[in-house]
């Protein structure tokens, strides 16, 4: 995701309820920043089925505040293997790290 | 009368969501729980017209076994008092046949996926339901 497009995010749409009630967007983004907070915790602990289930409720959450990215990377999360290197749980870790810090910086 | 819909869900984003769509845009009263105790009472005595019900719940018991939505609808399902009542299964999982075979195991009327991009389409599934 390029910074404009993060920034374009989560503003206002046609089919987006944070288009209507735009206070949600800020709500939607400190609720994002405790699941960083946990994510961060439990790539730590190496819990695979916590990890995934964090991805679970961003892919099921993200898109209806706009935020399309976010539920799209949350699928990735949610989805991850058994066998998958912790390398890669901890990129998509910081993929998602930045993206908040892109829409944080949009507020 | 104004139609009751109660919102199962655990992840308050969630209900948020679903609870301020089904308020401002199908003009519905919205009760969001995820206690299992409150869901009987409330489906028993027919104040309820119809549940959207998140299929992974986190902090939901029945009998002292945390119980996921699926299985509450079942429950619910299997109630004289309660069968009746429309419920609209509520999941992020998309992998191939998920949610066909959640829709199998609870006896549910419906699903939509997380997240709701287009709530409009969403109001439509419920005002379907509801009918």
């Amino acid at each position: 995701m390029d910074r404009d497009s993060s920034r374009r995010e989560g503003s206002c749409s046609h089919d987006s309820i944070a288009g209507e009630i735009s206070e949600l967007r800020s709500l939607y983004l400190d609720y994002l920043r405790g699941e960083i907070d946990l994510l961060r915790s439990v790539v730590v602990r190496k819990d695979l089925e916590e990890v995934r289930e964090v991805g679970h409720r961003l892919k099921g959450s993200g898109g209806s505040y706009g935020f399309h990215h976010i539920s799209e990377l949350g699928e990735k999360i949610q989805y991850l293997q058994d066998h998958t290197e912790w390398d890669e749980v901890e990129t998509l870790f910081h993929q998602l790290e930045e993206m908040y810090e892109q829409l944080a910086e949009g507020r | 009368m104004t139609k009751m819909i109660m919102v199962v869900e655990d992840d308050p984003m969630n209900a948020k969501f679903f609870e301020l769509t089904l308020k401002r845009r199908g003009n519905f009263d919205v009760i969001v729980t995820e206690d299992v105790d409150q869901i009987f009472s409330l489906t028993r005595q027919g104040k309820i017209d119809m549940i959207v019900m998140d299929v992974s719940l986190c902090n939901s018991y029945y009998k002292g076994e945390r119980v996921d939505g699926i299985t509450l609808s079942r429950l619910i399902k299997q109630e004289k008092s309660s069968r009746e009542i429309p419920i609209l299964l509520a999941t992020a999982h998309v992998m191939k046949g998920e949610q066909e075979a959640f829709l199998r195991e609870s006896g549910a009327d419906g699903y939509v996926s997380k997240p709701v991009i287009d709530p409009n389409q969403f109001i439509r599934k419920v005002n379907d339901l509801i009918a």
